[in-house]
């Protein structure tokens, strides 16, 4: 969005520093909770073959995400601002495809 | 789920750059302002001064004035997201650095046939361990066919998710999200064999187990449980390989910015 902003917000600290545009868009920038849950430790025993029982029961496994933060961009978009949806998902819902894309100056 | 009205896009970076210059644009509303807590925050210019809220920073104010951040030059892209845990978890480190400099109109038709490779690749790993032959131990059409035909009783001859086709779906990397329907990255319903109100792929909230939806797909099979570490007779204990064990321990919210405050 290069040149055409959605809007502003200060980098929040412990609490969350919020802004609402006119158009309705939020926007939040700062630490947060990391929400991400996996038993990345395992899973890599899993890939690597030294795992004959896979992954570990309820109670073994260990969230290697647990108590992290992250540092977070949250966009929320009121859907208006959207448009039609422009796909289809695999059990032929009408969707929009989204992804992300971290860019670094050259 | 939790979120039925509210569609957004959740974007968890490893390091943010945002806009932190002062705006005279009285449509921004910046909440929990505070004049004295010794950080720049809110609408100010230097710490706990100027902005819409604070007394003017003091002229010249060195090195707290904020320099309005430089956007110019050439941007490169340097990694990809869109479905969560796929490029963790099809990616290899081969083409792990393509994949993530990869443009989603294209990037099914580049990894398509290396996420096959790698599916077929992980099932070798137990058929190894198991003591069988990688050419038996294969991929095996999973719960997405049965949702879109409907149960099949006579096996998996007319389950259209084959290997090629889950992971062409896979390839497609972009987190798909409906506008009309409840945001859920997959719910099975009623589960095995009919799987009755299963809805899926409208987007996902911080609390759906993603990494659980994406093992069931690989490695579950046709009732979502193959590799469910059960005793198989004459062969010995299946690996775990459709559940990682560990569910969500953060606490969102249900407001904006719906993740919880830094722990």
């Amino acid at each position: 969005m290069i040149g055409s902003p959605l809007g502003q917000v200060a980098i929040s600290t412990e609490s969350a520093l919020t802004t609402t545009t006119e158009s309705g868009i939020s926007l939040f920038a700062g630490p947060r909770q990391d929400a991400f849950f996996f038993d990345f430790g395992q899973f890599n025993k899993v890939i690597g073959g030294t795992a004959p029982e896979g992954f570990l029961p309820v109670g073994e496994a260990v969230d290697t995400f647990d108590g992290a933060n992250t540092m977070a961009l949250v966009l929320e978009i009121p859907n208006s601002i959207l448009g039609e949806t422009t796909g289809t998902n695999v059990l032929g819902l009408k969707v929009y495809k989204t992804w992300v894309t971290t860019n670094r100056k050259q | 789920m939790k979120l039925h009205t509210i569609k957004y896009m959740f974007l968890s970076l490893c390091a943010a750059t945002m806009f932190v210059a002062c705006d005279d644009d009285d449509a921004l509303e910046t909440v929990e302002t505070s004049c004295t807590d010794g950080i720049m925050n809110g609408t100010e210019t230097g710490v706990d001064c100027g902005g819409t809220s604070c007394a003017p920073c003091e002229e010249g104010g060195g090195e707290m004035m904020v320099t309005p951040p430089d956007f110019s030059g050439t941007y490169a892209q340097v990694d990809f997201m869109g479905r969560p845990g796929i490029n963790t978890v099809l990616s290899i480190p081969d083409f792990k650095d393509s994949y993530n400099q990869a443009v989603p109109s294209t990037i099914a038709e580049f990894y398509q046939k290396d996420f096959e490779n790698r599916l077929e690749g992980l099932h070798d790993v137990y058929a190894e361990l198991l003591g069988l032959d990688p050419e038996d131990v294969n991929y095996q059409p999973n719960i997405l066919g049965d949702i879109l035909n409907g149960p099949n009783k006579d096996g998996f001859t007319d389950n259209i998710v084959s290997a090629e086709v889950l992971t062409t779906v896979l390839a497609n990397d972009v987190l798909e999200v409906a506008p009309d329907l409840p945001t859920t990255y997959f719910n099975g319903g009623s589960g095995a064999p009919n799987f009755e109100g299963a809805i899926g792929f409208t987007g996902r909230t911080p609390q759906d187990d993603v990494i659980d939806v994406s093992l069931i797909l690989l490695f579950g099979g046709g009732d979502g449980a193959r590799f469910n570490g059960q005793e198989v007779e004459g062969v010995g204990t299946f690996p775990r390989l459709v559940s990682d064990g560990v569910a969500i321990t953060a606490n969102p919210t249900d407001t904006f910015p719906y993740l919880g405050s830094p722990e």
